[in-house]
C-alpha cells in the first residue's frame, strides 16, 4: 500500500501556547485513522496543518510526498468544523462551484449523495438547518475520489437517527476504496467501527497510537473505553 | 481557468447588488437630466458629480471588504482549501472590484459630461462654435482622465487586498497591522516617486500643453469672432503644461505589483484559518 500521508515531528505553536508538540504518523492508501482527544487537544489544528489551512511551526507534512500547497490540495478533500459554504449560493451552485476546481469530483456520486441526504438542490445554503449544512459539507467531500479525506467532527450537527446511514455512506457506499481518511471526532462510539488506526491526542501530544483492533484487544475494550481510560 | 471560476463566483455573489446599484444610479442620472432648465443651472451636474465622489469614497472603503467578507462568514476555509494559487484568488477579487467600481465611475463620468454639456447648451448665450469648442474640451478631459482614474482604482484595490491579507496574518491587533499595511506603502511610494521626479531625465516627462487639452484655440476663435471681447490667452495656455513623470508611474506600478505578489505569497504561506 502506498503511503498517502506522512507527519514527521509535527509541531504547532499559537503565540506562547503549543497546540501540537511533535506528532509522527503515516496513513496509507485505503486506511481510516481515528483522531480522538478532548477539546483543545490539537485535533483540528492537526487537520488544518495537513489541509494546508495552517502552517507548521516545525516538522513536516507530506501528502503523496508533497508539502501542502495547491498541488496537494487538488488531492485532499477537507471538511472543517465551520460552516464554510457561501450562504448566498444554492446547493446546486455550491456543488457546481466546488466541483469546478477538482478533477476527481464525481457528479453522479454527488447526485446520489444529495438524494440520500435529503437535500433540496434548489435551496439556498443560508436556509439550510445546521444538520442539513453538515450534510451538504459531507456531500462536497464524499463526492470526490480524493487521495486523502479529512473530516473534522463529521457527525457534529447530525441527528442520531441519521448517523448510521451517513456513517455507512462515509465508510463504504460512497467512499473511493483508495482514499485514506482521517476522522477527528468526539462521537467515538458511533464511528469507531470505521477506524483502522487510532491516534489519541492529549495536550498536543500523541498519547497513544496504533492499530484499532490491536488496541481493542490489548486494552480489552472499545476505542471509547480506551479513550475514557486514557483521558479521565 | 481558476481565475475565471473565482471571478464568476465574485460576479454571482455581487450581481444583484451590482444591478440594483446600477439601476438606481441610472435612474438618478435620468432624473437629474430631466431637471435641466428646471433647477438652477449647474445644480444637476453638481449633484451628478457628488454621486461620482460618493462612489470614489465607497471604492476606498469597500476594497477591504473584498477579502474581509470571506473571513466574516467563515468562507476562508473553503477559499484556502481550493487548489489555487494566492494570485488567482487576489486577481479575481481585484478584477471584480475594477468591474464593479470601474463601470460605475466610467458611466457616471460620461453621463456627467453629457449633462454638463446639455446644461451649457440650454443657456442661450453660447454660440454654436463656442459650444463645440467647450464640448471638445470637456470630452478630451474625460478621455484623458479615464486611464489615471482606472489606475488609481486598481491601486486602491491592490492596497485594500494587501492590507486585509497582511492583517489576517496575525490573530491580535489585525486592524492595526492592516492599517499600517495600507498607509505605509502609500507613504513609501509617494516618498520614492517624489525623489524619482527630482532626478528623472526630461525624456521621461510626458507633457501636453493645456491649450491642446482644452481645445483652447477653437474656443478663443469663437469668443473673438463674436466680437464681444478680445481674448488672447494663448500665450498663457501654451506656456502651461500638464504631464506625468513616467519614472514615478513606474515606481508606483512596481510597488503595486510587489504588494500584489507579497499578498499572494502571504495568502499561500502565512495566512491561517
Amino acid at each position: 500500500m502506498n503511503t498517502v500521508l506522512e507527519l514527521e515531528n509535527l509541531k504547532k505553536r499559537y503565540g506562547l501556547r503549543w497546540a501540537l508538540t511533535g506528532v509522527d504518523l503515516t496513513v496509507n492508501e485505503g486506511e481510516v485513522l481515528g483522531l480522538v482527544g478532548p477539546n483543545g487537544s490539537g485535533k483540528s489544528t492537526m487537520l488544518k496543518l495537513i489541509a494546508g489551512l495552517a502552517h507548521p511551526t516545525d516538522g513536516k507534512v507530506l501528502i503523496n510526498g508533497q508539502k501542502p500547497g495547491p498541488e496537494s490540495k487538488a488531492h485532499t478533500a477537507v471538511l472543517p468544523d465551520a460552516d464554510y459554504v457561501y450562504r448566498w449560493m444554492t446547493v446546486r451552485q455550491a456543488i457546481e462551484y466546488v466541483s469546478g476546481f477538482y478533477e476527481d469530483f464525481d457528479h453522479d456520486k454527488a447526485g446520489r449523495l444529495i438524494e440520500m441526504m435529503g437535500i433540496e438542490p434548489g435551496m439556498k445554503v443560508a436556509h439550510l438547518s445546521k444538520g442539513m449544512n453538515e450534510r451538504l459539507k459531507l456531500v462536497l467531500v464524499m463526492a470526490r475520489n480524493a487521495d486523502l479525506i479529512l473530516l473534522d467532527e463529521p457527525l457534529g450537527g447530525i441527528d442520531p437517527t441519521s448517523r448510521d446511514k451517513i456513517i455507512c455512506a462515509i465508510a463504504t457506499e460512497y467512499r473511493w476504496e483508495h482514499s485514506a481518511m482521517i476522522i477527528a471526532t468526539h462521537l467515538i462510539r458511533d464511528i469507531e467501527p470505521l477506524f483502522d488506526k487510532v491516534l489519541f491526542l492529549k495536550n498536543g501530544q500523541a498519547e497513544l497510537y496504533g492499530n484499532a483492533d490491536e488496541l481493542r484487544s490489548k486494552y480489552n475494550g472499545s476505542i471509547e473505553d480506551i479513550f475514557k481510560e486514557v483521558f479521565v | 481557468m481558476n481565475f475565471a471560476r473565482l471571478y464568476k463566483k465574485e460576479f454571482m455573489k455581487e450581481r444583484k447588488s451590482f444591478a440594483v446599484t446600477l439601476i438606481i444610479t441610472l435612474g438618478a442620472a435620468i432624473f437629474l437630466y430631466s431637471r435641466i432648465e428646471r433647477w438652477p443651472t449647474g445644480v444637476p451636474t453638481f449633484v451628478s458629480m457628488t454621486i461620482i465622489f460618493g462612489f470614489s469614497i465607497a471604492a476606498f472603503i469597500n476594497c477591504f471588504d473584498y477579502m474581509g467578507d470571506e473571513w466574516k462568514r467563515n468562507n476562508h476555509y473553503l477559499m484556502l482549501s481550493l487548489p489555487v494559487k494566492g494570485r488567482d484568488i487576489l486577481s479575481a477579487k481585484l478584477a471584480w472590484f475594477m468591474t464593479e467600481f470601474g463601470t460605475h465611475m466610467l458611466l457616471l463620468g460620461a453621463y456627467t459630461t453629457v449633462m454638463l454639456l446639455a446644461e451649457l447648451k440650454s443657456t442661450d448665450f453660447l454660440s454654436a462654435e463656442l459650444y463645440s469648442g467647450i464640448a471638445s474640451s470637456v470630452w478630451r478631459v474625460y478621455w484623458l482622465t479615464l486611464l489615471p482614474m482606472l489606475y488609481t482604482l486598481a491601486c486602491a484595490g491592490v492596497l485594500g487586498l494587501f492590507s486585509y491579507t497582511a492583517g489576517s496574518t496575525v490573530r491580535r491587533f489585525n486592524f492595526w497591522v492592516g492599517a499600517v499595511s495600507y498607509i505605509l506603502p502609500i507613504w513609501l511610494l509617494s516618498y520614492l516617486s517624489d525623489k524619482a521626479m527630482e532626478i528623472s531625465p526630461a525624456w521621461l516627462h510626458i507633457e501636453l500643453p493645456l491649450s491642446n487639452i482644452l481645445a483652447w484655440q477653437q474656443m478663443e476663435r469663437a469668443l473673438n469672432s463674436s466680437g464681444a471681447m478680445d481674448f488672447n490667452f494663448s500665450y498663457f495656455m501654451n506656456g502651461t503644461f500638464v504631464g506625468i513623470d513616467m519614472l514615478a508611474v513606474l515606481i508606483w506600478t512596481a510597488g503595486m505589483a510587489g504588494l500584489f505578489f507579497l499578498a499572494s505569497w502571504l495568502l499561500e504561506n502565512v495566512v491561517e484559518v
